[in-house]
């Protein structure tokens, strides 16, 4: 069983038997891989849409295109990372067309619940809602490297950018996000 | 050679993350960076400590 931090024992031999359509190791990667890509999609689309679809295509697509996957210092999950980050922009275009109500901004601080009112929570509330107000390439490096726990090669090659430029957006986004969190906290001490 | 801040935060973060180093260790490694490391770090570990928005179980396949 590959463990949860992407770094299979075996990656390379995973990825063989995955490629021979293999169900038990297909089975493997579903059962490791799906709890981190419903987090990543979760995070970036909110409560309100229907993320476990969205999950669902992305093995599918998964399935379908691991036979051009080639496995060269790209690890199978940050080729599922960029699977997913595909899918959700392909959902919130189709969203955009039927002019809906833009939901990409909502429901990032929906974890805790409203009655939830510790101080962890509380912490955890005000640091989802800061997280909205970072920028794209920020808010994709915190994803993915944070909570997503890939390397600055693979957060780099998802989102097209040098491995320097991922260290810029990684130390520009803590310092906003603390920046932000300092903010609120002054706030609340005036009221 | 001299490693730019950028670095030097990548670094401690790694560590972090692998459990190597807890923020007190990165600030003493790093004297002349500790105060602009250490709200840094303090945010990291925050960032590390949140929980996985998890699956309900009627979402599993």
């Amino acid at each position: 069983m590959p463990d949860t931090q992407g770094e299979l024992s075996d990656e390379a031999l995973l990825v063989q038997k995955a490629k021979e359509f293999d169900s038990e190791t297909w089975t493997q990667i579903y059962q490791c891989y799906y709890p981190k890509i419903y987090a990543y999609l979760s995070r970036r689309l909110g409560n309100t849409n229907p993320v476990e679809d969205i999950v669902a295509d992305v093995f599918l697509r998964a399935v379908e295109g691991i036979g051009s996957f080639s496995y060269r210092g790209t690890s199978l999950l940050a080729w599922l990372y960029r699977i997913a980050h595909n899918q959700m922009v392909d959902h919130l275009r189709r969203k955009a067309k039927l002019n809906t109500r833009p939901l990409t901004e909502e429901a990032l601080a929906e974890i805790a619940t409203s009655e939830d009112t510790t101080e962890g929570v509380l912490i955890r509330k005000e640091l989802n809602a800061a997280l909205k107000n970072l920028t794209e390439d920020q808010r994709q490096v915190v994803l993915l490297k944070f909570f997503g726990g890939l390397s600055n090669a693979e957060v780099a090659r998802i989102i097209g950018k040098s491995e320097g430029a991922v260290k810029a957006l990684q130390h520009r986004a803590l310092a906003s996000l603390r920046r932000i969190l300092e903010a609120e906290d002054r706030c609340e001490k005036r009221l | 050679m001299r490693k730019d801040f950028e670095s030097i935060l990548d670094e401690c973060i790694a560590r972090i993350r692998t459990g190597k180093a807890d923020v007190e260790s990165c600030l003493r490694e790093y004297p002349n960076y500790a105060t602009r490391l250490r709200p840094l770090l303090e945010i990291t570990m925050l960032l590390y400590q949140e929980p996985q928005p998890q699956p309900q179980p009627r979402e599993r396949l």
